[in-house]
């Protein structure tokens, strides 16, 4: 079973790019893939990720080790589980120094305290040395930023990193990202199925359906002019409030079992504007002007 | 003066009580819950007063362990000697003090080995995964195939009669369990995100075995381990009873109690005290492991 297929996207420096989906569309096996940590039984088949020039895919182990952490780090989306529970907060950040930056313990240790007071977490030197139970969620989310950051790497994947989170501390985390982006000047592929969060964090958007990329826009435009009906379906399916009270969109039927995808263009059952030949052929990611992708046969 | 307080309060300065301050309601909780349990308090009484008959035992012995006096036979006990004399003439409370060195070591060192065998080979099987687990585990079901106590009669048999022997025949008998525990522990820590997150901060596999997976599965090692010395002890002492492990005149409990097998039913003293110092020591380590279970248990714990 192909969980991932036909996923083509580029990133500028310091650019942010939301990558959105429902569940099981195959946004986490992108970025896992591009981490190289796709959990096995599971494996990379065929393609390439070119990062600065480089196929990552075609790298030895023991290089893409150095990469992770240090040139990309990725942010998980449940903070509750992604620290280690028995070593104390401090030591685990400063694991990623004493990893990438080769520090002695106590140097390491310092740089974590100053580490955890910059990405805003009150009273920094006491915290550092609690274990990851006696802290909040937004408080663990805060402290894995600050190892993703850490060694300031050239991109930050960040795998749904408010979506375990209060409302009230999703705009803080999302804030604070984006201000240690600033500074640093990193990259970013952010997750996520809310089309809330891209549109105020991302530069340019990218739609997932079953598996592939199926458009892909700066964000003003992808939410005015949406050209794919998958897409459309997605943007009518948010409650506005500025719009008049009537039921809200629903897009029929439901996410293909990919096990045997459906031929041609695998949204083609659920599509109102279905054509005969979107049963039969798959259609290509194409540009239709001003860096905007989409792959459906009715905009050719 | 004063400097000798500016020294105090550095040494004992604001770090040091911090890190007081966030144990004390972790050891507090471990504390209470121990108090709750005169089971286990009982158990770590018997553990503290074999250890410390371990460490102190030969210093307060009244008699030599080996010396005969055959004028001395078969005395009943008596404030003279505690325990009485045996066949021999030789004090028995001071064989049975001496004899808590040999029980120790054969308690200790064949769990410790099977604990470090088990953990890398469970550790390596459950990580790895793939071939390598098929192989292991394969090779561990194998010797858990036999019935232990059999086998390591068996290898102790075969490698000849001596406490050495007996040692690594439980070592052979032991590890496959640890293999199999660390196995299944590291197989379900391995899954969770703490450790995808590691990996994707560029750890390495051998940081991970040992900084991330394993510290995660000490506890129910921990609790295993202490509830074997326990049957160790009485592994040990049943193959020297039997003639497998330590040789006359070891003053080795088990040994003792096959020597005064014969005398048992004119001469009650032989046997019994020996035999009540097995049962205090493998007592002891089982009520301590039941009582660190429930500490350790993590669901008992965050009530």
């Amino acid at each position: 079973m192909r969980a991932v297929d036909g996923v083509f996207f580029n990133m500028k420096k310091g650019e942010s790019l939301g990558l959105v989906g429902e569940t099981g569309s195959g946004k986490s096996v992108t970025a896992l893939s591009i981490m190289r940590l796709i959990p096995p039984p599971g494996k990379i088949v065929g393609g390439e990720v070119l990062f600065q020039g480089e196929n990552l895919l075609e790298k030895p182990e023991e290089e893409m080790r150095k990469i992770r952490g240090k040139r990309i780090s990725m942010i998980f989306q449940d903070p509750m589980t992604s620290l280690n529970p028995v070593f104390r907060v401090g030591e685990q950040v400063a694991e990623v120094f004493i990893q990438h930056q080769e520090l002695d313990k106590k140097e390491a240790e310092e740089k974590s305290v100053d580490l955890l007071r910059s990405v805003g977490i009150p009273d920094p030197e006491r915290r550092a040395k609690q274990f990851p139970h006696q802290l909040s969620g937004g408080m663990r989310q805060r402290a894995m930023i600050a190892m993703a950051l850490a060694s300031r790497p050239d991109l930050l994947i960040a795998d749904e990193p408010t979506t375990a989170l209060d409302v009230t501390i999703q705009a803080q985390i999302l804030e604070l990202i984006k201000d240690l982006r600033r500074e640093v000047g990193t990259s970013m592929l952010l997750i996520t199925h809310n089309l809330g969060v891209v549109a105020e964090t991302c530069d340019r958007i990218a739609i997932m359906y079953a598996g592939s990329i199926i458009e892909l826009a700066r964000s003003a435009t992808l939410f005015k002019n949406p050209l794919h009906p998958y897409t459309r379906g997605l943007l009518d399916c948010i409650p506005r409030i500025d719009a008049p009270k009537k039921q809200l969109a629903v897009i029929p039927g439901l996410v293909p079992d990919l096990t045997q995808p459906p031929s041609g263009c695998k949204f083609h059952p659920r599509c109102e504007f279905r054509s005969a030949k979107c049963m039969t052929e798959k259609p290509e990611l194409l540009n239709v002007g001003n860096d905007h992708w989409v792959a459906c046969k009715r905009n050719v | 003066m004063s400097q000798f307080k500016e020294k105090l309060g550095s040494y004992f300065g604001t770090r040091r009580l911090e890190r007081l301050a966030t144990l004390n309601p972790e050891t507090k909780l471990t504390l209470s819950l121990l108090r709750k349990s005169p089971l286990a308090i009982a158990g770590i009484s018997m553990v503290l007063l074999f250890v410390l008959i371990v460490i102190f035992g030969p210093y307060v012995t009244p008699y030599d362990p080996y010396k005969l006096d055959l004028s001395s036979r078969f005395l009943p006990p008596s404030p003279a000697h505690l325990f009485g004399t045996d066949g021999e003439g030789r004090d028995i409370f001071s064989r049975v003090l001496y004899g808590a060195r040999y029980s120790f070591a054969a308690g200790m060192v064949p769990v410790f080995s099977a604990v470090v065998m088990g953990v890398i080979l469970g550790a390596l099987a459950g990580f790895k995964g793939g071939k390598i687990e098929d192989l292991l585990m394969r090779i561990t079901d194998m010797f858990l195939a036999f019935p232990s106590t059999i086998l390591a009669m068996a290898i102790a048999a075969g490698l000849g009669p001596s406490l050495t022997n007996a040692m690594i025949a439980m070592v052979v008998v032991w590890w496959p369990s640890y293999a199999r525990l660390v196995r299944g522990n590291v197989l379900s820590v391995k899954e969770t995100e703490y450790i995808e997150a590691a990996r994707a901060t560029g750890e390495t596999d051998l940081n991970l075995i040992f900084r991330y997976v394993l510290p995660n599965v000490l506890s129910p090692i921990i609790v295993m381990a202490t509830l074997d010395i326990g049957g160790a002890i009485l592994t040990a002492a049943g193959l020297s009873f039997i003639g497998l492990g330590a040789q006359p005149p070891i003053p080795e409990w088990g040994a003792m109690v096959n020597a005064a097998r014969i005398y048992a039913l004119e001469y009650w003293w032989l046997p019994t005290f020996p035999g009540l110092a097995i049962l205090v020591a493998v007592l002891g380590f089982n009520l301590f492991g039941d009582g660190l279970r429930d500490v350790l248990d993590p669901r008992l714990r965050r009530v």
